[in-house]
């Protein structure tokens, strides 16, 4: 029994034991299947070491995407310029003027002998007596001719008209006046003569021909070729050349005088009556004239200088909210003419965007001057820089030029009425081909107007690879801060969003906080440093696992938010002016979850 | 650091922990147990009444496991309703109190595990002998808190995190033990073992440190080294590309290869012992086991390349890819210093190494009830001395033996790592012997067997006995 009794006992003790052994209790909570590996990194607040920023100059920001419309110059600035089409050469034409001969009428000239006085006997039957002078007119002329382009005439070249004037002496004159002691032939003193040719001993003042020793035994000849007309010529009693209202009109005449002085005639034959002592001027029927200097009125018909398509806009001058208020916006007019009259134009400029017209700016009383390149300068204000380049008498100031280009339009036309300037004294050869050439470009710097704003987009993506398996608790988010400095002239407004991996806005489930604007450099030479905060905060829990990227819109103004401050006239340069972020602080507030299930 | 799970790596892993089964190590709470057969292990100088021989490879199973962090200090029930049920310390929604409140100042898990081929013991020699083939494999890892702090709550401060350590050995030991009475008080005992390395693995990040206080940068320092010994060992490198082109390329450890196992090391160990009885109630008794050495033929080492790894933010980040470097650039240079940072470098085999095997001291203090002899008291300490893995344990216990053939007891420690509840039964009739005991009650464990607070303990074995 007590054997039983030790075996039984025994076995409880083994039966315990087994128990006991085996009295791991196993909880099936602790299953690796059932352990949620998320993970939380970070502890309340997590800053990394402090970053900054390379040299953001702005050619490495405002992408110019090989822009027609906006180029750097060689300095670094940045300027909006579009040239204009080429437009042909407008030709001026004054054709040759036709002066017709209305009249030509000689007249004989009476060389009386009688009358002598003071004779004195030389012989049986010769007496020696004084001829007095004798004068009187041979030939009258008239032209007329017509042109409206011809306001005033000082100086009339004339196609070569052969003049010859015969001076016929009666047979029987040399009889008694064998020479004739001077002979005088007086054209009109407006008259100019080239090649002067004559059968007698001649001198010659001006238009007058004093001939000595002419023999009466045959004809006195005189031949010249007619070059010009002298139309402001004083003096001129024996005719002359006018225009008035476009009609010209030459009249003339030619005077003889003959001085015989002393003679010696025969008293058995004195002569009882004058001597009719015939003339013959030849003068061209018509003349032609082939230039003048005087003041002319030229037709020109020019009356477009040609269109300007804007194209090729950088996109941080696309965007809808961007006003071009640009500080100075110049549109260079450039006028090449061979004429030697001066001229004028009055100009529209007018900017049309998808068809509509923006705005349409007047400029008038453009001088562009002869025979040269005339460089013009239209612009809102003039410089000391703008004057040096294109003379103060060659710059226009037209206040509201920036209008043409606030809202970039599409295309900008120079409508012109041109004419030459009447009231100047200038050559001109007719029947000639003149040429004025214009062409024009629309320069502006870029510098702003009060009211500019530009809009620079950029984003940062491809995050979404690494952050899709993140979130952040919540509460927490993400602060950046810098110190911004800024040397460029322009007040910058940061606005950031996120997008997802579809480039879909997510601003309603993350917000991006900028906290102020950057302050613009006062003078494009010094910088000026401004605090920015920015923080990304989830407004629903998982949106950071959604995020591929932020999105930035800069606007870029030249006024401050509150409009108390502004920085306008300086160009944006690409090399000098820039950004730096300095002192990044980047640190995340809360944890960052990472899903690694 | 980087590891790959291949067929290479288990089969590393597998002669490492070969034999992982049992132990014959020691049941703390059979130290004072009479004729436990196995009591010459915690003390050479204890002999049996009886001879034995044991069962092959059943005759002395032991697995062993302590630590002061567990399972249950890193998986935590999740707070988030409607998701899995279990989560890490690292949720974020788990407060850092709470997540670090299970580590310590130095957490340390720590086990031992062996397998008896084969253990005899015969009176003989005017003392008892004992003869044992063994296989015994140690593992240990220690990780300082300053890990899990850094883990848990990383933010601008300095994190000194100190070494952390992982280690490993395998071995087998024949060992030759005697003991004798040398008078009527005391008597006295000795193994002498001699050792045959399968393998070891030691791998150190010491003086970790991460330094994320200052604004400017943050440094963070350690020096990784592996060594390995293990016949045929070698790691298995790969060359890469840095990121930066002007930098060339660089070789990692990227997997290891084994090729032809055998002997790794050989050493000597003994066991000393002696015990005092005092008078008919109280006994006390000591030993220093397991001082001895084993010397590696090869030393396969890896360490970092670079020892810190420090970044400083992102200066003149470029915002274009005309000029400077860009923020990818900057990424890549500091990504080149990550490599050169957390990954090792073969080093190659530095010729072999000697280590220790990990002592232990043990002090006993025995008290016969007198009014009833079948009851005694005991109490034992235990200090293992092995680097990192060091670790001391006070154990009381009571036993009782109803009967000649049967005795047990049960008993209570406080060590380095936990509190312990342990037992021993021990069933010795005629010609037979079982036992079977724990030093530590398993508690709970995972669905996969886990113990939960990593403090385990199991033996036991059956042995033939005249």
């Amino acid at each position: 029994m007590n054997r039983n009794l030790l075996q039984k006992k025994t076995f409880m003790a083994l039966l315990a034991v087994g128990t006991f052994t085996l009295g791991a209790c196993t909880d099936n909570d602790y299953d690796f299947d059932q352990i949620d590996y998320t993970v939380g990194i970070g502890s309340g607040e997590l800053s990394i070491p402090v970053s900054s920023t390379d040299t953001i100059r702005l050619e490495d920001v405002l992408d110019l995407d090989n822009s027609d419309c906006v180029v750097i110059k060689e300095n670094g600035d940045y300027v909006f310029e579009q040239v204009g089409d080429d437009i042909a050469p407008v030709k001026v034409n004054i054709a040759k003027i036709v002066v017709e001969q209305k009249r030509s009428e000689s007249y004989p000239f009476e060389f009386d002998l009688s009358g002598i006085n003071g004779a004195k006997r030389r012989g049986m039957n010769r007496i020696s007596v004084n001829i007095p002078l004798q004068t009187a007119e041979i030939h009258v002329f008239n032209y007329e001719g017509e042109s409206e382009e011809v306001v005033d005439l000082n100086m009339v070249g004339v196609e070569k008209a052969p003049v010859s004037l015969i001076v016929r002496f009666p047979a029987d004159l040399k009889n008694y006046v064998p020479k004739i002691k001077t002979l005088t032939l007086a054209l009109p003193g407006y008259i100019t003569f080239e090649d002067v040719t004559s059968n007698g001993r001649y001198t010659r003042e001006g238009s007058t021909f004093r001939f000595s020793d002419v023999s009466t035994a045959g004809d006195l000849k005189l031949n010249m070729n007619l070059t010009g007309l002298d139309f402001k010529a004083q003096n001129t009693g024996l005719g002359s050349a006018g225009v008035k209202d476009g009609k010209i009109s030459i009249d003339g005449s030619v005077k003889m005088t003959i001085d015989a002085g002393d003679i010696e005639i025969n008293t058995m034959t004195l002569p009882t009556k004058p001597f009719r002592i015939e003339n013959d001027l030849v003068l061209g029927s018509d003349l032609t004239v082939a230039s003048a200097e005087g003041k002319f009125n030229p037709s020109i018909d020019m009356d477009n200088l040609g269109k300007v398509d804007i194209t090729g806009v950088p996109d941080f001058l696309k965007d809808g909210n961007v006003v071009a208020d640009l500080d100075n916006p110049q549109i260079i007019l450039s006028v090449t003419s061979n004429m030697e009259v001066s001229g004028i134009i009055n100009g529209k400029i007018t900017s049309t965007k998808a068809g509509n017209t923006l705005k349409t700016v007047s400029v008038n009383g453009i001088k562009v001057y002869p025979n040269t390149t005339t460089d013009i300068c239209i612009c809102r204000k003039s410089t000391a820089d703008i004057e040096a380049a294109y003379g103060r008498d060659n710059v226009y100031v037209v206040p509201d030029i920036t209008d043409l280009i606030k809202t970039i339009p599409d295309n900008i036309e120079f409508d012109a009425v041109t004419q030459a300037d009447p009231t100047k004294v200038c050559r001109f050869e007719f029947g000639h081909d003149y040429e004025i050439k214009p062409s024009y470009r629309v320069e502006a710097p870029i510098a702003f107007g009060k009211d500019a704003n530009i809009v620079y987009k950029d984003s940062l993506l491809e995050w979404n690879e690494d952050v899709k398996d993140l979130d952040l608790t919540e509460g927490a988010y993400v602060e950046l801060k810098a110190d911004i400095e800024n040397r460029a002239p322009i007040f910058l407004n940061l606005d950031a969003y996120a997008v997802d991996i579809n480039g879909k806005d997510m601003s309603s489930d993350l917000d991006v906080v900028v906290s102020n604007s950057i302050i613009a450099s006062a003078d494009g030479k010094n910088s000026k440093v401004t605090p920015v905060t920015i923080t990304v905060r989830q407004k629903k829990q998982g949106a950071l696992k959604k995020i591929d990227g932020l999105q930035f819109v800069v606007q870029g103004k030249a006024k401050s938010d509150d409009g108390a401050e502004s920085v306008v006239g300086i160009t944006l340069n690409s090399k000098k002016h820039f950004l730096i972020a300095k002192d990044v602080r980047v640190k995340i507030v809360g944890k960052v979850i990472a899903d690694l299930n | 650091m980087k590891f790959t799970y291949n067929i290479k790596y288990i089969l590393f892993a597998a002669s490492v922990m070969a034999g992982a089964q049992v132990a014959a190590q020691t049941l703390s709470s059979a130290y004072f147990t009479d004729d436990y057969k196995f009591r010459h292990s915690l003390n050479p100088a204890f002999g049996n009444e009886q001879n034995y021989v044991s069962i092959p490879a059943l005759g002395n199973l032991n697995v062993n496991m302590r630590g002061n962090f567990g399972y249950q200090d890193v998986i935590m029930p999740n707070p988030i309703a409607g998701g899995k049920k279990m989560t890490t310390f690292m949720n974020p929604y788990i407060p850092v109190g709470e997540a670090l409140d299970g580590f310590n100042s130095n957490n340390r898990i720590a086990g031992n595990v062996g397998l008896s081929i084969l253990s005899a013991g015969f009176k003989s020699f005017g003392g008892y002998n004992t003869v044992e083939l063994n296989m015994k494999t140690s593992f240990g890892m220690a990780l300082p808190y300053g890990l899990f702090e850094f883990a848990k709550n990383t933010g601008n401060q300095t994190y000194d995190i100190g070494d952390v350590s992982v280690s490993a050995m395998a071995y087998a030991e024949l060992a030759f033990g005697h003991s004798r009475q040398i008078n009527e008080n005391l008597r006295v005992g000795g193994k002498l073992k001699f050792l045959f390395g399968g393998a070891r693995a030691d791998v150190k990040l010491k003086n970790m440190k991460a330094d994320l206080a200052p604004d400017d940068k943050w440094t963070i320092t350690g020096e990784g080294e592996a060594d390995v010994s293990l016949k045929g060992f070698a790691f298995k490198s790969e060359t890469k590309e840095y990121k930066d082109e002007d930098k060339g390329s660089y070789e990692y450890v990227n997997d290891v290869d084994v090729d032809g196992a055998g002997l790794g090391g050989f050493g000597m160990a003994v066991d000393l012992g002696g015990v005092y009885k005092i008078n008919e109630d109280w006994t006390v008794s000591a030993a220093l086991l397991d001082l001895g050495f084993i010397s590696w033929s090869n030393d396969v080492r890896a360490v970092n390349r670079s020892k810190s790894f420090v970044f400083d933010g992102f200066h003149d980040v470029s915002v274009t890819s005309d000029h400077g470097e860009s923020i990818d650039d900057k990424m890549d240079g500091y990504s080149d210093q990550l490599a050169d940072f957390a990954n090792l470098t073969d080093e190659g085999d530095k010729g072999g190494r000697t280590t220790g095997i990990g002592a232990t001291m043990v002090f006993g203090g025995e008290y016969n009830l007198p009014v009833y002899r079948k009851v005694t008291f005991g109490a034992l300490s235990t200090t293992r001395i092995n680097g990192d893995f060091s670790w001391t344990e006070g154990r009381v216990s009571a036993n009782y033996a109803p009967l000649s053939w049967i005795n047990g007891g049960v008993s209570f420690a406080v060590n380095s790592f936990t509190t312990s509840c342990g037992w021993v039964l021990n069933i010795h009739p005629k010609g037979y012997n079982f036992f079977i005991g724990m030093d530590h009650i398993l508690g709970k464990t995972s669905k996969e067997m886990i113990p939960l607070s990593s403090n385990a303990s199991i033996a036991l074995g059956m042995s033939v006995t005249w």
